[in-house]
């Protein structure tokens, strides 16, 4: 592995790799910009700050999902990851078959461009786009609709081919015994991103294709698009553990003290552990029978066990080399950590982001939850600790470093950027907490008009009003960032001398740590598991003093 | 963090518990524990492989259904529903068809002056009908269509604690038939063609909402019915 720093890697890449990489940089800071002006009015509307028409807050709703949940996601994944490979993969530094990444860029720009479309003609299908809910009349707009969807996941494909080449090329030209651990994550990530695009034309070229006027529809969307989803859920979530992995060495400069083969066992874990427990997202569902409910818990339970390794692993690394570098008592070399740099910052957040998230997510994964909380406003409450405040902020963290790099421009105020993951969290914190209350209480997760005539308890309104604080916070934290990364794509003064100045860094690397004992990470893990079994038993007692007693009958 | 080969090649070091490989995997599949947490409220069996064997085996029986006319409209709804959840309008039509008869024929049947549908069992219905084996009444049937965009019957008057069986199917689209009781709510997912069968015990008196909790087009959040809860008669 070369000793040359992540950032030096990214300024060797040629002008014609830091073109690609930064075309798509565009886009995803584009269709992040795009998807929280969508959200935040959704967020207003649904907290009854601002009144829009239901066939338009469905609109924007839907736009909100689309342009996040798959647009910015993948575009700011497909820079990450080519840039990943064309670093850590031990050859030249640079993207192999790079026309081939161009045609996934335009293939993923159209379907963007498709999809939007699609949407902003009225079509109101929310990011899942059940075909049976569209009208005659709406087949024209629902074909683009499905077309993007289809030309995004041949984008994915057009993208991850030459990211997976570019990692074997060295092994291939005899230049590496073996790939470096972010150099077998990436692949990993590339591979998981092929299954995604395969999953999008098994979902959606059918409902094409009979949106055309062709054909019968499919028996099973549902299914189809429950594997999508999962992927869709579950490839950004280790996308981010990736980054936070190369992202703490940066910061840093510690290395795993588990060596590598360790890392790659955790990263691949990932590709055993995380499909079989896609069964969750159905529990819901009429003919589900019995025994696939009960399997699908206790898979489901096996779900974090990746993320949960990866963050022991970089908790462990970081704490024995603070202490070996003077960390006194048990949080005390924590603050050690260079908390003014904004990745650092961002990074940080997002650990304690995913650990709420987390902790009410398994509330969700027990069958006999579900029918409690799936459908209501739980979902998007706990979920927004996890797209927005863990793997958004992971993702804007990786801009913060990358863009600079790639642009050859200073960072927008840092100084500043290094207080948004609190205003996030602040605001997440709001957000999550009316909107866990508002789905133990029942408010249904997409309905704007809540009020069922003055059938609906009041106490509905006055936890979606939290919901809708925290959104301005939250907005007001990404409303900067995007200016940031904006700012630092086309407008900041050129880096002196390439260097990127003012980011606090530590060096703790490049020492045998000793006889050092790591207890915090171990000691969170705890706090976690705590924490999840506090809320699912006080789902249990919930379920329990309900004034209605329900059994669905076996199928 | 990207590499440390020495950790992978260098003589092994004592090193402490807390920063050992075996620790850091157990410590990684302690969130597995909470299954303990779930058997211990009886939401899972403790002989997980047991149960799923037998739950296996109990798949391949045919389900009793309560009558002739019950036994068409399970069959449809089988015909009609995929494996797991999977669409299938076209093949659920004639359990949807039928459904659509079944219940035309309760409202009618049940049907009160104010247009609500308060069904009850006859003394002689509850004579006839055979008590579990715990001794519980037996359920009365309820039934209820979701489509766009609304319930029938819209308005069902019930009994405070009596048991009922209520027998539910989308018409057109996914729906939501959730039940919320002011603290929260019972989720129920419609889905065209497949009957959902839920047995109900309201145990307070009071006035509770249908509402559809699946989004289903443009009147979805409109989409409401209404459970009347009374007291028993003296």
């Amino acid at each position: 592995m070369a000793t040359t720093s992540f950032f030096e890697r990214m300024k060797m890449l040629s002008a014609a790799d830091k073109a690609l990489v930064k075309a798509f940089l565009i886009m995803a800071v584009l269709t992040l910009g795009l998807g929280i002006a969508f959200g935040t009015t959704t967020a207003f509307a649904r907290a009854g700050f601002i009144e829009i028409d239901p066939d338009r807050a469905f609109q924007i709703m839907t736009l909100h999902g689309v342009t996040i949940f798959f647009y910015w996601l993948y575009f700011v994944q497909a820079a990450l990851l080519l840039v990943l490979v064309a670093c850590f993969s031990g050859g030249d530094i640079a993207i192999a078959w790079r026309r081939m990444a161009w045609a996934g860029f335009v293939l993923m720009t159209a379907g963007f461009i498709s999809s939007e479309g699609s949407s902003l003609s009225g079509l109101a299908l929310l990011y899942n786009a059940p075909p049976e809910i569209v009208a005659d009349y709406e087949r024209p707009a629902a074909v683009f609709f499905y077309l993007g969807y289809l030309l995004l996941g041949m984008g994915l494909l057009f993208v991850a081919v030459p990211a997976i080449w570019t990692a074997l090329k060295p092994k291939f030209e005899g230049r590496i015994d073996s790939w470096s651990s972010v150099g077998f994550a990436a692949v990993a990530w590339a591979g998981l991103l092929i299954v995604s695009a395969f999953a999008a034309v098994n979902a959606f070229a059918s409902p094409l294709i009979w949106a055309m006027g062709e054909g019968q529809l499919s028996t099973n969307y549902t299914m189809g698009w429950n594997l999508l989803f999962h992927n869709v859920h579950y490839l950004p979530l280790m996308a981010t553990v990736v980054m936070w992995y190369v992202l703490i060495e940066v910061l840093t400069g510690v290395k795993s003290i588990f060596g590598q083969r360790f890392s790659k066992a955790i990263f691949a874990s990932y590709l055993l552990l995380v499909p079989p427990t896609s069964l969750y997202h159905m529990f819901l569902e009429p003919d589900l029978a019995e025994p696939v409910r009960l399997a699908g818990s206790l898979l489901s339970l096996f779900i974090s066990v990746p993320t949960v390794l990866v963050f022991l692993l970089i908790i462990a690394s970081l704490e024995v080399h603070a202490r070996a570098h003077g960390g006194r008592g048990l949080f005390g070399w924590i603050p050690m950590l260079p908390w003014r740099n904004p990745v650092m910052a961002a990074v940080g957040m997002a650990v304690v982001n995913l650990a709420l998230g987390g902790v009410f997510s398994f509330v969700l994964i027990q069958e006999q939850m579900a029918p409690l909380l799936s459908d209501t406003f739980f979902v998007p409450a706990y979920f927004h600790f996890l797209t927005l405040g863990t793997v958004t902020l992971t993702f804007v963290a990786s801009l913060l470093y990358v863009i600079p790099a790639i642009t050859g421009r200073n960072l927008w105020r840092p100084g500043l950027l290094a207080r948004l993951p609190y205003v996030m969290t602040f605001g997440l914190v709001l957000f999550g907490g009316g909107g866990l209350t508002a789905g133990f209480m029942g408010v249904p997760r997409r309905v704007f008009d809540i009020s069922y005539d003055g059938a609906a308890a009041g106490a509905w309104m006055t936890a979606m009003a939290f919901v809708g604080i925290g959104a301005v916070f939250m907005a007001l934290a990404m409303a900067v960032y995007i200016f940031a990364l904006a700012a630092s794509l086309f407008a900041t003064p050129r880096l002196a001398r390439g260097i990127l100045a003012g980011l606090p860094e530590v060096q703790w690397g490049g020492i045998v740590p000793g006889y050092q004992s790591a207890y915090v990470g171990p000691l969170a893990v705890l706090v976690l598991v705590g924490g999840m079994y506090a809320f699912t038993a006080f789902g249990f007692e919930m379920i329990a003093r309900m004034p209605l007693s329900a059994s669905s009958e076996a199928h | 963090m990207s590499d440390d080969i020495e950790s992978d090649h260098a003589a092994p070091v004592k090193r402490p518990i807390t920063t050992r490989k075996s620790f850091v995997v157990l410590m990684g599949f302690s969130v597995v524990s909470l299954y303990f947490l779930w058997a211990g409220y009886g939401a899972a069996p403790l002989n997980i492989f047991g149960t799923l064997e037998a739950a296996a085996i109990d798949e391949s029986a045919p389900v009793p259904m309560a009558g002739m006319s019950m036994a068409k409209a399970g069959e449809g709804a089988k015909a009609g529903g995929g494996a797991m959840g999977g669409m299938d309008m076209s093949g659920g039509s004639g359990a949807i068809d039928a459904f659509v008869s079944l219940t035309d024929a309760f409202i009618a049947k049940y049907e009160q002056p104010d247009g609500s549908v308060r069904p009850q069992m006859t003394p002689m219905q509850m004579a006839m009908m055979p008590k579990d084996e715990r001794g519980k009444e037996p359920a009365t049937e309820v039934l209820l269509s979701g489509y766009q965009w609304g319930y029938d019957p819209s308005v069902i008057r019930l009994t405070v604690g009596k048991p009922y069986r209520f027998r539910m199917m989308a018409l057109d689209a996914t729906h939501g038939a959730s039940i919320s009781t002011g603290t929260a709510s019972r989720m129920i997912r419609l889905r065209p063609g497949v009957e959902n069968v839920q047995t109900l015990t309201f145990r307070k008196p009071g006035s509770y909402l249908i509402y559809c909790t699946v989004y289903c087009g443009q009147g979805h959040q409109y989409m409401q019915a209404q459970i009347i809860v009374e007291p028993p008669a003296a």
